[in-house]
């Protein structure tokens, strides 16, 4: 490699240097003036040091310069030079373009050009604005409001702030499509992104306009006299670098009333003017996959944006793509993964020449790498997530940036208080990451500030790349484990704070909550932080429950009961009997009744050891919900009717005192499957009462659920939806696929008993297809009834069939034993329709001689 | 099961054996008539 001579333009006076090229190139300040396409005055500012040329005629001045064999031809000259003016130009220049350079010999030669007018030229029309390659996706709400602010008087200052990725500029741009033509001077689109002084703003404007100005005018002179009577949008783009300009833009807006101005920023300008517009993801289905409809799921999918744009970006590179089931819920899977962040979720389907969705979800679970392209016509920046957020993250401060990182251990969103303890920071470092659009105040929360359920506070969430981002940085740092630790306590003991149901609050603030704890559990766990890990778990497995995570809090309870310990303290011997009374609990609820029951014995043993008081009626509970599901519904009552009296003597009603696993709880669902409508409504009402008094409002929705129940059986379809309607709206917000489930089926039962066999079916799919994903064959089998009664019901015998065998297969080998004899009832009708009435009168039989055994008679909603 | 499927299945079997099929039903063992339903199910 030749070692290159710095060239003499290299150092010195910027002024000395124009006068040297210009003597070397034997010109006269007119000659060069007429070259270049300047006027005489503009040489003479520059030869002054008053002054620097603009990138156009930057690029004139060096093509002059070449042609007269001053600058050498292989462009090594030229690049030092530009970077000269680079770095002292009051205008913005970007970086020397050797592309440019390259084409310069291809060119004809120069000719003189006439010197600009002294009057400006009205450019910025619309036409040269930059044409984004695809149509935009989702964003008609957000195009709806900009339309209504544009067209209000005190609209002339919109902000559309978000996280980088988030689709602003697209969204800018869509927006001066759409109403450009309100505008009678057009639209102005000027990038700052390329900017690195706030000074350099007004440049910026005055070359995207295409103002033909000295550098000697005040800039914002120049802009205001050709401004003051236009009316004109001016699109500043991405602004949050430098946001010191603000006094422009008031300036601007002061002197030209008539000029409306749409901001892109990471972070609001803080002007009393301005119109923020929060932009969030795109719009895709937040519940988890398993409560996905079974039936016209590429229709349900359609109104979701976020999906669409997958699709969209999917085809391109894929152009046979289309959404299946399997790949759907891969789509959805990545769409919740990211957010919604078009960004991401555009790089993410990049991927699709490669992989199929299912693999991308996987890759997204290892990290940020997934996140990238090679597409040249996307800028450096939005190339890669990472260096998306490395500009954020570089315009932040020491403290907002260790606040950023600690607060990526929240799953999900959190309270500001907690927020606050985890990050160990100040409220007003937690504001200013919202400014930067870094944290955001959650939906749900603000959803629900919305409705009835007022009382929830506000919460703070990321997004979740910029989280992987965020965790990045964390272990770069090295406070991941200290910020884990912090998490976990602040949870353990919200937990356990929890456990009493006044202090619970709205179903819907468990939600998140209920993640970040198992998240604290899985990290508390991995530590070997057994003490702390069972206080969270014995507080927490309640709210597990509802949502179906039985499986995982007792896999997590045996690691701990597993354990060695040498700890005898009264203390520990407390701890691990509350822990097997949690285990035995949640090994009841999966009809693991011995090994609950053995589980219940070694907690009341501990406990007598310690001088506690013995708890019976919980074991009392697990042996009747065992002789339930063994059929023996007489042995259940008395159970529980003992546990009712222990109860009256020793008030107490257990260590689960609402919801399933209470006394009431299992009376009520036993008495109606023993036929005793008027006690199992009592008890549910009861219970109801009880749940409304104390707020807790998870077990209020499953007493209600109960009551619909009753209702169901009695075939009183008005009544059921009333309390599935209340019983969903008490849940709303929060996911419990078990209840939904149950919900769906009692729906379906209630359009069966209308003859509504449409409807009925649909619901029934849908619930079968949830207890599937859910993995509960308990579950399953009672909906898959109703899926067989109402396909029986529209003449589809195949699906009926098979609906009902697979309920019979699993409640003859799981339970409850009820299932069987529905079963047996159900596939009568259908062996009739075939021809069989002899194995259909012994199918009768063998149903009946069921009921009478276990006193289970048949509901009367399905008597003939 | 619906009444007049009931009853066609009566006329088509005499009442008298219908009644006494299911009772043949109410005799046999349960594990046996589920094993005979699921095996149909295999080999319909």
């Amino acid at each position: 490699m030749v070692e290159r001579q710095p060239a003499e333009y290299e150092n010195g006076a910027l002024s000395a240097i124009f006068v040297s090229l210009r003597l070397k190139a034997e010109l006269t300040q007119e000659a060069l003036a007429g070259l270049v396409g300047v006027t005489k005055r503009s040489v003479q500012l520059w030869e002054s040091g008053a002054g620097t040329p603009s990138q156009q005629y930057l690029r004139r001045l060096i093509a002059v310069l070449v042609e007269h064999g001053v600058f050498a031809a292989d462009g090594s000259d030229a690049a030092v030079f530009w970077e000269r003016i680079r770095q002292q130009a009051l205008r913005p220049v970007p970086p020397f373009d050797a592309q440019w350079f390259a084409g310069l010999s291809e060119r004809p030669a120069l000719a003189v050009l006439p010197p600009p007018s002294a009057s400006s030229s009205l450019a910025g029309s619309s036409a040269k604005l930059p044409q984004p390659p695809m149509p935009l996706v989702g964003r008609e709400i957000e195009l709806e409001h900009l339309a209504a602010l544009m067209g209000s008087p005190s609209g002339r200052l919109i902000s559309l702030v978000g996280p980088g990725g988030m689709g602003k500029t697209r969204l800018a741009l869509e927006t001066s499509r759409v109403y450009g033509d309100r505008f009678e001077h057009g639209v102005v689109f000027v990038s700052l992104a390329v900017l690195d002084r706030a000074e350099r703003i007004a440049y910026a404007i005055i070359d995207a306009i295409g103002l033909r100005t000295s550098d000697h005018d005040d800039p914002l002179a120049a802009l205001v006299a050709h401004l003051c009577d236009r009316q004109l949008l001016l699109i500043l783009d991405n602004a949050e670098h430098v946001l010191d300009g603000v006094d422009l833009i008031s300036s601007l807006l002061y002197h030209a009333p008539q000029l409306h101005i749409l901001l892109t920023s990471r972070e609001r300008l803080g002007l009393q003017a301005e119109h923020v517009l929060e932009l969030d993801g795109l719009s895709y289905p937040s519940e988890p996959t398993v409560m996905l409809p079974s039936d016209g799921l590429e229709r349900y999918l359609a109104r979701y944006s976020a999906i669409q744009l997958f699709i969209q970006r999917a085809t391109i590179v894929q152009p046979q793509f289309r959404l299946s089931r399997s790949t759907a819920l891969a789509v959805v899977r990545i769409c919740q993964q990211v957010g919604g962040m078009p960004l991401a979720i555009e790089l993410a389907a990049s991927w699709m020449r490669l992989m199929q969705p299912d693999e991308i979800v996987r890759r997204i679970q290892e990290g940020l790498d997934v996140f990238e392209t090679r597409m040249r016509d996307l800028p450096p920046r939005h190339r890669s997530l990472r260096a998306t957020f490395d500009y954020s993250w570089h315009l932040l401060n020491a403290a907002e940036q260790r606040a950023f990182c600690r607060f990526a251990v929240f799953r999900g969103s959190c309270q500001i208080e907690a927020a606050e303890a985890v990050t160990a920071t100040s409220l007003g470092q937690l504001a200013a990451l919202v400014d930067k659009s870094l944290l955001r105040r959650d939906d749900a929360a603000r959803l629900a500030a919305d409705t009835d359920l007022g009382l929830v506070a506000t919460r703070l969430s990321m997004v979740e790349p910029l989280r992987e981002y965020a965790l990045e940085q964390l272990a770069a740092i090295g406070e991941g484990a200290a910020a884990r630790r912090a998490h976990a306590l602040y949870y353990t003991m919200l937990a356990e704070r929890w456990t009493m149901p006044a202090a619970a609050g709205p179903a819907v603030q468990h939600e998140h909550d209920f993640d970040n704890m198992r998240e604290a559990a899985r990290w508390l766990l991995t530590e070997n932080e057994h003490t702390i890990g069972t206080r969270l778990l014995v507080a927490v497995w309640r709210l597990g429950r509802l949502r179906s995570y039985q499986h995982e809090s007792l896999s997590w309870l045996q690691t701990i009961l597993a354990q060695e310990t040498t700890d005898a303290s009264n203390e520990a011997l407390s701890l691990r009997a509350m822990a097997l009374t949690t285990a035995a609990w949640l090994a009841s609820d999966l009809h693991q009744f011995a090994q609950a029951s053995s589980w219940f014995e070694a907690s009341q043993m501990l406990r007598r050891a310690l001088g506690q008081h013995e708890n019976s009626i919980d074991m009392l509970i697990n042996r009747a919900r065992q002789a339930r599901y063994q059929g023996d519904y007489r042995q259940a009552i008395a159970l529980l009717e003992d546990g009712l009296t222990q109860h009256r003597l020793h008030g107490t009603f257990g260590a689960i005192a609402h919801g399933p696993g209470s006394l009431q709880y299992e009376l009520g669902l036993i008495a109606r499957e023993h036929g005793d409508y008027a006690r199992a409504r009592a008890c549910y009402a009861q219970l109801v009462e009880l749940n409304r008094r104390t707020g807790d409002q998870e077990a209020l929705a499953i007493s209600l659920l109960g009551l619909s129940d009753v209702a169901r059986d009695l075939g009183q379809a008005e009544e059921v939806r009333r309390l599935c309607e209340e019983c969903g709206s008490v849940l709303r917000g929060s996911s419990a696929p078990w209840a939904i489930g149950f919900m769906r089926n009692n729906l379906a039962l209630a359009a069966y008993s209308e003859q509504d066999y449409v409807v009925s079916a649909q619901l029934a799919e849908e619930s079968v297809a949830l207890f599937r994903n859910l993995h509960d064959d308990a579950g399953l089998s009672e909906v898959l009834l109703t899926l067989g009664r109402a396909r029986a019901a529209q003449g589809d015998l195949t699906a009926a069939t098979e609906a009902l065998s697979t309920a019979l297969r699993l409640g003859s080998t799981t339970g409850p034993r009820w299932i069987v004899a529905a079963a047996l009832e159900g596939l009568s009708s259908l062996v009739l329709a075939r021809g069989q009435a002899g194995l259909a009168a012994r199918l009768i039989g063998a149903a009946n001689n069921l009921r009478i055994s276990m006193q289970a008679p048949q509901p009367p909603v399905f008597k003939p | 099961m619906p009444e007049h499927v009931r009853t066609a299945a009566c006329v088509a079997l005499g009442e008298t054996t219908f009644a006494a099929l299911v009772r043949a039903g109410e005799q046999q063992p349960l594990a046996a008539i589920i094993a005979e339903v699921l095996e149909a199910r295999n080999h319909p």
